[in-house]
This record gives structure tokens, C-alpha cells and sequence, in this order.
């Protein structure tokens, strides 16, 4: 009797784990462990990373940015600049969105508006100098743009196309599903904010249909939640390996490290413009009559005491590269004048003095937690070096979510932060970063230390609107040589990208981090 | 414990009214449970008050730390020749040191906000009882409020309106503690209400404050007694989960709860010490204060004593 129900039990257990085996064998889900959140799936609302790489999965652009930062034509087939200021691309026949709408001009024109104009400016610095976007034809635009803008392929191929009857919507209306209808290669099953976006093949995706059937994203902040996830084999891939796993990966018999170039470039921005810095105080915690900050000896002081070899050894665990501006050597805009900072904290102390703070004085450091690799740590560190050439320093720091907002409207005085430099040149970083905050040019937009110099923004302007590749290099160069002299941000590294995987699938990282289910390929 | 019951019958018989803190006080050690418990909690303590003077180094001041020393297995020597006899953690922080300093955080939230918490709330249940009526209805009604709130919630709801930090966390959890006060203190002054001594006082004519905080107060004291000692637990408990979260103590002034969440990063990859010690002595903490608690109940609880 007992071992028929034993046996009974056997069976029916038996068979429970076999169907979904059997399911799975046509089946292929695929799951992605982030290492941030998106903030919302509404794609205009703010060009964040997470943001910009969750949206990929859901909508394509016109224009597929590839890996390397070059551009593929995607929803546009081709494109020519007409003259100086208009671009007419030919739209691809036969794009359907995923609720069965056909996908024509309209949709691109009223995407493109959107991410303009929408209240938050999050694509500004994509988008200030599109005047117009009109309708040639069903299958052909035309973008009018204010000056000659030598970028507009590469931001056209960051605004993700989305349909024309959602051009109103709300963010909450992209969050549960109402809009989240794309052209792109999956199509939007579920949404959980904070915790996962759960996706399904676009079997009628005109580059051909992903290998994947159901695709996952996890947001998973915490490295060792991450790290448990893909151990366990819950999750296929995982973005921003922690070091400290590398080593637990590298010896399990399944997993695997993917390891690559990034092109974001870690700095510390400060309070350049204010003349009394809100977390800035004298040694004693008295107020200080004006902001050492604004000192470019105080400055030049700062970065000679941080050594950062030891923080890409020791606390990075070599997943970065020391950096001394936007983009290293062989980049568009790196600049052989720009003069390298060393580590000397000896020297730093007596320019601090020079500087007339020989007692040093106080500053907070604020900085996110989690967003970037092992930034709480690499804070703390840096504290600690001031700290030994006298600026007693304290570290705050705060979850993305709560940070993001605050360091880019100025309201701290010395904070860190990343620039993922997209276009592999130095205009991206320098208009978002280091120009005059300008909300109607779509300038300075993360602009957190109100840089102001005159001499920077003559020059992005300049190279802002040279078409000619030639004349433009020395212009591109000349912003690094200006931001770096000036010590207007502090630079410290590039990131690494570092994966962990299976063993089952393949992937090659890319420029700017992202990582895209419909480019993971299956291991042969 | 047969033993004691027997005791519990014949003391009061021997001797009619022993002073009654005496009597709790014998009472309170024939537990060696709680005696174990109040000593634990006596040495912890002492660590935690004289943490500046025994410590190491002094896990605050960023001068002595030093990253070419973080991650550093228990038993490593630094390059300036110190032991660190329980590791470091990634910055290069004795986790010793960081621990008897976390502790003096802990214990200081827990005990601050535990008594700031019963004050706020004692008075609220006292007045409730006393004033009955609309007052009553009031209190109460806020009470049940509160009380609908998972209190970790509340705590990270008072913390997004307030900011980090450590004041921010008692002030938190001030909040979101006193009401379980009040609804006790109300229930008890409810019952003491009705009795003999009250109508006598009232038939004299004193004022209502005094009634209240002479008459009333005391009689209501041993069940508030008992729920501060557990509160002190909850709120160092409570206090490490909003560290944990991010969201109490700054990340260069650890307190055990931020020790254990910087840690928790490393546990799989082996560090386990920059976790684990931060996590017994939380553990050992919590576990010697509801001892204690425990024992006060028994002891304090009017039904226990006849």
C-alpha cells in the first residue's frame, strides 16, 4: 500500500520535472543579470545606461549603434546629408510593430519630437539641435538640424522608435505594458519595476528572429546577489562581474569570464562655480569665506594625493585602467598635451599650503552605491588619501535612485561620477559633462560643478558643427587638452567590462556596456 | 524551576512586604539563563563604552586606515606591524576595532530610541486612559494606525522624509515604535483606573497630573520595563537592517548592521570574517538583552508573583 503511493508519488514528481525539460528543448529562455535598475521602459524619459539598454530589447532606431560605436542601418536603410543642416534617411518597407500596426514615417517623427521635447530633457544633449523632423513621404524624413551637427547619426541611433499613437502617453503608460510596443527584436510580456522586464521573441523581426524564445531581464544591483544568481545557474550572463568572483568563475567547470574594453570613463566632478562650496568647511568645521575648490592648485593637490594605481589594483582588481582624460590613446580627441598628474602626496601637501591651506580643511564626498564598479569603495578610498594630506574628509553615499537627480543639479560639492563616452569621441563627454549648463542648447546637462569656461565652449561649438573629419581632430583634441589642464573634473579610470556566464553561451562585450539578449549567441 | 516555585509560595508568607525591589532583584538572578544574559550584556557594555580606549585603531579616523591593508584574513599583520586578530574588511579597517566602535552605535540606538520611544509612548497611553473620551479615541486611533504599518516600513518611509543618517535612524525608529507603548500603557491604566487608591485620591481632590504620574504611572511601570528591554533588541535589530539597506549609518562610521552589508558582498568569494564577527556580536547582543527581557517579565508580571 505504502509503496504503491510511494511509487505513485515517484511518477508524478517524475513527470513534473520532465515536461518542463522536455518544453526547454525547444525552448530557449535566456537571462540576463543587470548590474542596475532602469529607472522606467518609457525609452525618452531619461538616457541612462540601464535605461537605454533595457529599451533596446523592446524598440529599435533608425540607426543600430554598434558595439564599437559605429553606425548599421537599422529602421533606416540609408541616409545622406542633403546640405549643411538637413538629413534625409529612407525608412525600411514592410516594419511591423508588435501589435500588428505598420511602422512608417509618422512613428519616426513623432518619436523624435517626443525625446525632445519631453519635460525631462533626458535626451537633450541627443537631441538640442534638431529644429524639425518632417514626413517626406510614408517611407522617407527629413531632419532639420540648427547647426552642421557632425553627431546627428550617432544620436539619432540612441532615440528608440516607438509608435505614433503612443507619442502622449505617460510614463506609467510605457511601465505597465499599454505602450511598450516596439518594432524591436522581443516583444513586452511583464514589468517589474526594480526587480525584472520579461520579453518574448519577435518571430517577424526583420533582421531575422533572436535565438531566444523568452528573454529575462533581472535587475540585481548587489554584487552578491549577482554573483549567488549565476553560481546557482538561475542566470545565463551576468553584467559587471564582481572582482572578488572572478576567481570562484574562472574555477567552476560551467562558467565563464568575459572580459573587454569599455569606453567609460570614471571622474570627480566638484563645485567650481559657488563661492562658498555647501560641503566644504575649514578644519575646525567653521565655515570657509570662499570655496577652495575653485583653486586649480586645490585641485591639482587633490588628484596628486589620490593613487589611483592602487585603486585599479586593489580595489578595482585590475577590472580598470588608470585614466588622465575622456578617451584613451587611439580614440578620437585624445590629446598628447594634456598633462599626466602623478601620485605625490608629499608634493600635494605643500601645494595645498602654496594654495594657502596648510591646515587643510573639510569636505564631504558624495557618491552613488552600486551604479558603477565598486564606487562606495573607491570613495572611500579616495577619502582616505585626502584625509593624509589633511582634508579631513567624510563619504556619503547614496543609492543611484536618490543620487542620480542630486549630482547633476550641482547640489554637492565634490562627488564622483561616470561618463559611458558612446560616440568614441570627446564632444559627448564634453557637452553633457564640462560645457555651460544651458537647458535651451541642451548643454551641461550633468554638469554637477557649474564648469563656466568660455574657451571650452568656443571650441565645442566649433567642433560641434565641422563636418569635415580632418578639421575636426584638433578641435576634439583641444577639448581634452582645456578640461584636463584646467583640472575642471578629476580623471580617474576606465572601466572594465567584465561578464560572467555560462558556458552555454557566447558574447562579446560592448563599448558602452550594454548587453543585449538578441547579440548573446549560443556556444558552438 | 520546582525549586523556585516552592520559594516563590513561602516568601511572601514569611515576610508580608519585603521591599519589592529586593524581591525582584533575587527573583530576577535565580534564572541562570538571565544571569548569563546580564552578564553578556554587562561585558558588552563595557566594550562598547570604553571601545576608544581597547580598540586597535580607531576604525573612524580614515588617517589609520590604510587600502594597501584591506581584505587582510584574521591573524594578518599590517606593514606598520599591528595584528589584525579578526581581518579587515576592503578599505583596510580592523574588523575588531569596527566592531566594539559598531557596537557603541548600536547600542546607543537601541537605547535611545527604546527610551525616548517609551517616554512618548507611556505618556500617550497614560493620557489615553486618564482623559478617556475623545482624547482617548484620538491616541488610540493613531495608535492603530501606526500599528497597521509594518514597522521596517515605517522606518524606511521616515528615513526617505528624513535622510540617512544616525540621528535620522533613532528619530526613525521613535516613530515607529511608541505606539507599542501606548497601547500597553493604556490597557494597564484602564484597569488601575477603577481601583480603590485612585478614587481615594480623587475624593481628595488632587490635580490630575498628579493622579496620573504619582498614582497611575507606577503601577503601570513593570509591563513598559519589560517592553523597553525587548524594544532595545528590536531596535538594534532594526537598526542593522536599515544599515544593511543603506540607509543608516554613514559607510565611513560603520555601526554592525553597515559592517555585515559590506561584507555580505565577499561572502561567497570566501571572505567570510568582514560578515561573520560583526554578525555574532549582533547576534550574541540581541540574544543576551531578550534574555534579560525575558526574565524581567516573568518576574515583573503580577500573575507570575502570587
Amino acid at each position: 500500500m505504502t509503496a504503491k503511493v510511494l511509487q505513485r508519488a515517484a511518477i508524478a514528481l517524475l513527470g513534473t520535472i520532465a515536461i518542463p525539460a522536455m518544453a526547454s528543448a525547444q525552448e530557449t529562455p535566456l537571462t540576463i543579470g543587470m548590474s542596475t535598475t532602469p529607472t522606467t521602459l518609457d525609452p525618452h524619459e531619461d538616457s541612462s545606461a540601464p535605461n537605454n539598454a533595457t529599451s533596446r530589447h523592446i524598440w529599435d532606431s533608425l540607426i543600430n549603434l554598434t558595439g564599437k560605436s559605429s553606425n548599421e542601418p537599422e529602421l533606416a536603410t540609408e541616409w545622406k546629408a542633403v546640405d549643411d543642416t538637413h538629413w534625409e534617411f529612407k525608412l525600411r518597407e514592410g516594419v511591423k510593430f508588435h501589435d500588428g500596426s505598420d511602422f512608417n514615417a509618422d512613428d519616426v517623427v513623432a518619436s523624435l519630437l517626443r525625446a525632445r521635447d519631453k519635460p525631462s530633457q533626458g535626451f537633450a544633449s541627443y537631441t538640442r539641435n534638431i529644429t524639425n523632423v518632417t514626413a517626406k513621404d510614408p517611407l522617407t524624413i527629413v531632419i532639420e538640424t540648427k547647426v552642421p551637427d557632425p553627431l546627428l547619426l550617432n544620436s539619432v541611433s540612441r532615440i528608440r522608435i516607438i509608435s505614433a499613437d503612443c507619442k502622449d502617453a505617460s510614463v506609467q503608460d510605457f511601465d505597465n505594458g499599454k505602450c511598450a510596443i516596439g518594432t524591436g527584436a522581443y516583444s513586452f510580456v511583464s514589468y517589474q519595476p526594480g526587480s525584472n522586464l520579461t520579453v518574448k521573441r519577435n518571430d517577424s523581426y526583420f533582421a531575422g528572429p533572436s535565438h531566444w524564445s523568452n528573454v529575462t531581464l533581472r535587475f540585481l544591483p548587489d554584487d552578491g546577489a549577482r554573483l549567488a544568481s549565476l553560481l546557482s545557474n538561475e542566470i545565463d550572463i551576468i553584467e559587471t562581474l564582481p572582482a572578488d568572483g572572478m576567481e570562484r568563475v574562472a574555477s567552476s567547470g560551467n562558467l565563464q569570464i568575459i572580459n573587454g574594453q569599455s569606453s567609460r570613463f570614471a571622474y570627480l566632478g566638484m563645485d567650481v562655480s559657488r563661492d562658498v562650496a555647501a560641503f566644504a568647511t575649514a578644519a575646525d568645521g567653521s565655515p570657509l569665506d570662499k570655496n577652495p575648490l575653485k583653486d586649480v592648485r586645490v585641485r591639482k593637490a587633490l588628484l596628486m594625493s589620490i593613487n589611483r594605481d592602487a585603486i585599479v589594483e586593489r580595489i578595482m582588481q585590475k577590472n580598470g585602467t588608470v585614466a588622465d582624460q575622456f578617451v584613451a590613446e587611439g580614440y578620437a580627441g585624445h590629446s598628447d598635451k594634456v598633462e599626466k598628474v602623478a601620485y605625490d602626496p608629499a608634493a600635494a601637501k605643500a601645494l595645498l599650503a602654496e594654495a594657502g591651506y596648510p591646515e587643510g580643511f573639510s569636505l564631504t564626498l558624495h557618491g552613488p552605491a552600486g551604479r558603477y564598479v565598486k564606487d562606495a569603495e573607491i570613495l572611500q578610498a579616495v577619502g582616505q588619501m585626502f584625509t593624509r594630506i589633511g582634508i579631513k574628509s567624510k563619504v556619503e553615499v547614496l543609492p543611484w535612485a536618490m543620487y542620480s537627480d542630486k549630482y547633476s543639479s550641482g547640489d554637492f560639492s565634490f562627488f564622483f561620477g561616470a561618463w559611458g563616452v558612446n560616440t568614441g569621441e570627446t564632444t559627448n563627454p564634453t557637452v553633457a559633462l564640462v560645457a555651460t549648463r544651458d537647458e535651451k542648447k541642451g548643454t551641461g546637462r550633468y554638469n554637477g560643478g557649474g564648469i563656466s569656461d568660455p574657451k571650452i565652449d568656443e571650441v565645442l561649438a566649433k567642433a560641434s558643427s565641422t563636418l569635415d573629419e580632418a578639421e575636426r581632430k584638433p578641435l576634439l583634441e583641444e577639448l581634452s587638452t582645456q578640461t584636463f589642464n584646467s583640472l575642471w573634473l578629476l580623471p580617474m579610470h576606465y572601466e572594465n567590462v567584465v561578464l560572467g556566464a555560462k558556458k552555454s553561451v557566447s558574447y562579446t562585450p560592448r563599448g558602452d556596456k550594454y548587453t543585449l539578449a538578441y547579440e548573446v549567441q549560443p556556444a558552438k | 524551576m520546582s525549586e523556585s516555585n516552592v520559594q516563590d509560595q513561602t516568601v511572601p508568607a514569611a515576610t508580608p512586604e519585603p521591599g519589592r525591589l529586593t524581591k525582584g532583584v533575587s527573583e530576577f538572578f535565580k534564572s541562570p539563563a538571565a544571569v548569563i544574559g546580564f552578564g553578556t550584556l554587562i561585558v558588552i557594555c563595557g566594550l562598547a563604552v570604553f571601545a576608544p580606549w581597547i580598540s586597535p585603531q580607531n576604525p573612524y579616523d580614515l588617517m589609520q586606515l590604510d587600502i594597501m591593508d584591506g581584505r587582510l584574513a584574521p591573524g594578518s599583520e599590517s606593514m606598520t606591524g599591528m595584528v589584525y586578530y579578526l581581518g579587515t574588511d576592503s578599505q583596510g579597517r580592523d574588523i575588531l576595532s569596527g566592531m566594539l566602535y559598531g557596537l557603541r552605535t548600536s547600542l546607543m540606538v537601541g537605547v535611545l530610541s527604546a527610551f525616548a520611544a517609551a517616554i512618548i509612548g507611556t505618556t500617550a497611553g497614560l493620557f489615553a486612559a486618564y482623559m478617556g473620551r475623545r482624547t482617548e479615541t484620538v491616541i488610540m486611533r493613531l495608535v492603530d494606525l501606526q500599528l497597521s504599518f509594518p514597522t521596517i516600513l515605517m522606518a524606511l518611509m521616515m528615513l526617505a522624509i528624513l535622510g540617512k543618517g544616525v540621528i535620522n535612524v533613532v528619530i526613525a525608529l521613535i516613530i515607529a515604535e511608541w505606539a507599542t507603548y501606548a497601547r500597553t500603557v493604556r490597557s494597564t491604566a484602564l484597569v488601575e483606573r477603577e481601583k480603590e487608591y485612585v478614587e481615594a485620591a480623587r475624593m481628595l481632590r488632587l490635580p490630575g497630573w498628579r493622579i496620573l504620574f504619582k498614582h497611575l504611572l507606577p503601577n503601570c511601570l513593570a509591563p513598559v520595563i519589560v517592553i523597553a528591554t525587548m524594544q532595545v533588541a528590536r531596535a538594534i535589530g532594526l537598526e542593522a537592517t536599515l544599515s544593511f539597506l543603506g540607509l543608516g549609518a554613514s559607510v565611513t562610521e560603520p555601526s554592525l548592521g553597515m559592517l555585515i552589508s559590506t561584507g555580505y558582498q565577499y561572502l561567497l568569494t570566501g571572505l567570510y570574517w568582514i560578515s561573520f564577527f560583526p554578525g555574532i556580536a549582533l547576534l550574541v547582543t540581541i540574544v543576551s538583552i531578550n534574555l534579560v527581557g525575558d526574565r524581567l517579565r516573568d518576574v515583573l508580571n503580577p500573575r507570575n508573583a502570587s
